[in-house]
C-alpha cells in the first residue's frame, strides 16, 4: 500500500486527575490511506476526542501522550517540538470538531478566518489573491453567493452554514488527512444528510484520509468503508463496516448495534447496554468490557486475562477483535 | 451600525439630563439660603431679595432649573460664594491638573493588569497564583494609606523621587500652557528638564490613584481570559496552525477584552471623580481640594458644577466605549439596536 498517508501505531496517552492517572489511549494502532474513510465509534468518554487531539499534538495537560508512534506523510510526528508541528496542523492534517456554534471566532469575519487560514500556510499569498481563494473555497462547501457572504460574522451564518465554513478552514490548505470529531451530531439530520455528501465529495475529489469520530453508528453504516469500534480507550474490534456490521466478533460492537433504534421495530423498550464504561483510572485487570459482558458474564479467563488482539477469520488481514471468544463467537454465528 | 450609534448617543443625552436635574434639585434641596452665604448674616431683607433676583431664586424651580441650564451651557457657571471667582475659572484652572494625573493613573493601571492578566492567563499555575495574589493586596489596601508608604520609601528614606509639592518643584519653570497638562505641554515646549520634573512629580500619585483601578481591571481581564480560552475556537485555531500563544493573542485577547473596555470606561470616569484623597495626600492641585473646600463652606455653584462635570465626563467616557464596543464586537451593535 503505497498510499497510506497515515500510520498510527501503539499510541497511548493519559490524563492526570486528582485521584490518579486515566488511561484515555491504551495501544491504539491504525493507518488511513489517501480517499479512505474510517470510522472510529464508541460510547461517550472511551477516548475517541482524546484520539482526534493527541493526532494533531493537541493534547494540553492534564492530558499527555505517553508512547507510541504517528507516521504522517511518511514522518513520525509524534514528538516534533511546537515549532515544527504548528506547521503541519492546517496544512498536512486538519481537525473539523463537533461544535459548529462555537468553532468561529465571534467578531471576526467568515473571510477574515478563511483568509487567515489560507495566509498562515501560505505566507506569501497576496491578501487579495487569499479573498479570491476563500470564495472558491465558499463554493466549494456549496455557500451560495460566497462573494458577499465573505464580509459576514460567523452570528449571520446558520449552524449548518457554520459547519460548511469549518470545512473550507479545514481544507483550505490540501491537508492529506482530515479528522473529524462528531462533525454532524450538533446538526438537525437534514443538515447532517447534507454535510455528509459534502464531505463524500470532497474527500473522493481531493483524495483526502477521511477519519471520522462518532458515536453515530447509523452514520458510519452509510458513510465509511472501514470501522473501529474503541472502547476504554481501546480498539476492541476492526475491519470493515460490511463485515463488523453484519457479523460482530466482539460482544461490545453486538450490544452497540442493538442499541440503534429500528424504525421497523417500534414494540418494546430500546435494548441498552447495562452498567457504565469502567472506570480508567482503575481499569479491571482482565477484560475492559467483561463486567457489562454477556459474554463474560464473571468467567474466569475474562476476569482476570486481558484479552490480545486476534485475527478475524476470512475478514482480511486489517480486521480483528479483541476478545477470548471471538473465534468461538463467529463460528457460533454461523450455526444460528 | 448608524442606528447603533444614534441609540446609544441618545441614550448618553437623556443621562446627561438626569445629571442635570439631580445636580440642580439636590443642592436646592440641602440647606443654607444662597443669598444669605453670598451677603454674609447683617445683610437687610431687601438686600436679599435683590440678591435672590440677581441669581434667579424668585422663580418658579421649573423656571430656576431652565435658567441655569442655559447658563452652564452658556459658560457661566456661577460664582463661587467662598472666593467670589466665576466657578468656570476656578475650575478650568484646576481641571487639568487632576485630568493629567487621572490619565497617567489610567495608563499605569491599564498597561498593568494587560500585561499581567496575560502572563497570568497563559501560564497558570505559580505564575496566575502570585498576580492574584498581588491582585488582592491592590484591591484591599487603602490608596491614601499606601500613598503615604509611597512617600515615606521613594521621598524621605530614598529620595528617589520629589516630594508632595504639586506639580512641579518651585525652582523649574511652567512650560507655556497649550493642553494644560504639563508633561505634554513641556514636550511641545522642548524642555525635557520641565517634563523629567512633571514626570517625576506624577510618578507617585498616579501610581497610588491608579491602584484600585488596576486591580478591578486585572482581575476582570484575567477571569475573561480563562473564560474564552475553553471556547472551541481556540482549538480550532490552534488546530489550523497558530502556537498556544498565537491563538491566545489573536483570539482569546480581542474576545475577552470587551468587559475590560467597558469597565475602563467607568473606572476612568470614577478616576477623574473620585482622585479627591490621593490629591489630598500629594498635594496636588486639582478639581478634589476645590470640591472638599466648596462641600465644606457650602459653596453651591462650585459643588454643583463639579457634579453636573463629573456626571458628563462619565457619560461621555462611556458613551466612547460603547461605540468602540460596537465597532470591535458586531453582535453588540445587533442587539443594541433593538434593545
Amino acid at each position: 500500500m503505497s498510499d497510506r498517508v497515515l500510520e498510527v501505531s501503539g499510541l497511548s496517552a493519559v490524563f492526570a486527575t486528582r485521584e490518579g492517572t486515566a488511561a484515555a489511549l491504551r495501544d491504539v494502532s491504525f493507518s488511513l490511506e489517501a480517499g479512505q474513510r474510517l470510522a472510529v465509534v464508541g460510547e461517550s468518554g472511551c477516548g475517541k476526542s482524546t484520539l482526534a487531539l493527541a493526532l494533531l499534538g493537541l493534547l494540553d495537560p492534564p492530558g499527555q501522550m505517553i508512547g507510541g508512534l504517528i507516521r504522517l506523510n511518511g514522518r513520525d510526528i509524534a514528538n516534533l517540538p511546537e515549532r515544527q508541528m504548528k506547521a503541519i496542523r492546517g496544512r498536512e492534517i486538519s481537525l473539523i470538531f463537533q461544535d459548529p456554534m462555537g468553532s468561529l471566532d465571534p467578531i471576526k469575519t467568515i473571510g477574515s478566518q478563511l483568509v487567515d487560514a489560507l495566509r498562515r500556510h501560505q505566507p506569501g499569498l497576496a491578501r487579495r489573491a487569499a479573498r479570491r481563494r476563500a470564495v472558491e473555497l465558499l463554493g466549494e462547501v456549496e455557500i451560495a453567493d460566497a462573494e458577499r457572504r465573505l464580509g459576514d460574522y460567523p452570528h449571520h451564518y446558520s449552524g449548518g452554514m457554520r459547519q460548511r465554513v469549518m470545512i473550507a478552514i479545514a481544507i483550505a490548505n490540501n491537508p492529506s488527512v482530515l479528522v473529524a470529531d462528531e462533525p454532524t451530531t450538533a446538526l438537525d439530520v437534514t443538515v447532517q444528510a447534507q454535510i455528509l455528501k459534502l464531505f463524500e465529495r470532497l474527500v473522493d475529489r481531493r483524495r483526502i484520509a477521511l477519519l471520522l469520530i462518532t458515536h453515530n453508528l447509523s452514520l458510519v453504516a452509510d458513510f465509511c468503508e472501514s470501522v473501529h469500534v474503541m472502547y476504554a480507550g481501546r480498539f476492541v474490534e476492526c475491519g470493515s463496516v460490511d463485515a463488523v456490521f453484519n457479523r460482530p466478533a466482539h460482544p461490545y460492537t453486538e450490544a452497540l448495534l442493538k442499541s440503534i433504534p429500528d424504525p421497523e421495530r417500534r414494540k418494546g423498550r430500546l435494548p441498552t447496554i447495562a452498567g457504565l464504561p469502567p472506570d480508567l483510572r482503575r481499569l479491571p485487570k482482565g477484560c475492559a468490557f467483561e463486567p457489562r459482558c454477556p459474554l463474560g458474564n464473571g468467567r474466569q479467563i475474562c476476569v482476570s486475562v486481558a484479552p490480545r488482539r486476534q485475527r478475524v477469520g476470512g475478514r482480511g488481514e486489517d480486521a480483528s477483535a479483541e476478545c477470548h471468544f471471538a473465534a468461538e463467537k463467529m463460528t457460533a454465528g454461523v450455526v444460528s | 451600525m448608524i442606528r447603533f450609534f444614534w441609540k446609544r448617543i441618545s441614550a448618553s443625552a437623556l443621562s446627561l439630563f438626569g445629571a442635570s436635574l439631580v445636580a440642580f434639585f439636590l443642592l436646592r434641596a440641602s440647606p443654607g439660603d444662597p443669598a444669605r452665604l453670598f451677603l454674609g448674616p447683617f445683610a437687610g431683607e431687601e438686600a436679599l431679595k435683590r440678591v435672590r433676583a440677581d441669581l434667579g431664586l424668585d422663580g418658579s424651580p421649573l423656571l430656576q432649573y431652565l435658567i441655569y441650564v442655559r447658563r452652564f451651557l452658556a459658560g457661566d457657571w456661577g460664582f463661587s460664594y467662598s472666593t467670589g471667582q466665576p466657578v468656570a475659572t476656578l475650575i478650568a484652572r484646576r481641571f487639568p491638573a487632576t485630568l493629567e494625573l487621572g490619565l497617567y493613573a489610567f495608563l499605569i493601571a491599564f498597561l498593568s493588569a494587560l500585561a499581567l492578566a496575560l502572563v497570568a492567563a497563559y501560564r497558570r499555575g505559580p505564575v496566575d497564583g502570585t498576580a492574584r495574589a498581588i491582585s488582592f493586596f491592590t484591591m484591599g489596601v487603602p490608596p491614601f494609606w499606601f500613598g503615604l508608604m509611597l512617600l515615606l520609601m521613594f521621598f524621605e528614606a530614598l529620595g528617589w523621587l520629589p516630594g508632595p509639592d504639586g506639580r512641579l518643584s518651585i525652582k523649574v519653570i511652567e512650560p507655556p500652557r497649550v493642553t494644560g497638562l504639563l508633561t505634554i505641554d513641556a514636550l511641545l515646549a522642548g524642555d525635557f528638564a520641565a517634563f523629567r520634573d512633571a514626570f517625576a512629580h506624577l510618578a507617585l500619585p498616579a501610581l497610588t490613584l491608579g491602584l484600585t483601578p488596576f486591580s478591578f481591571l486585572f482581575r476582570l481581564l484575567r477571569a475573561n481570559l480563562i473564560d474564552v480560552c475553553r471556547e472551541p475556537f481556540i482549538l480550532v485555531a490552534r488546530s489550523g496552525g497558530l502556537t498556544r500563544w498565537g491563538a491566545f493573542l489573536r483570539h482569546a485577547l480581542p474576545n475577552a477584552f470587551m468587559p475590560t473596555l467597558t469597565a475602563s470606561g467607568l473606572l476612568f470616569g470614577q478616576l477623574l471623580a473620585g482622585s479627591v484623597l490621593v490629591e489630598r495626600v500629594f498635594v496636588w492641585p486639582g478639581v478634589g481640594a476645590l470640591v472638599t473646600d466648596g462641600v465644606l463652606k457650602q459653596d453651591f455653584s462650585v459643588v454643583q458644577a463639579f457634579i453636573l462635570l463629573s456626571a458628563a465626563i462619565y457619560v461621555v467616557c462611556n458613551l466612547i466605549v460603547d461605540l468602540l464596543g460596537g465597532v470591535i464586537d458586531p453582535r453588540l451593535a445587533v442587539s443594541g439596536g433593538d434593545r
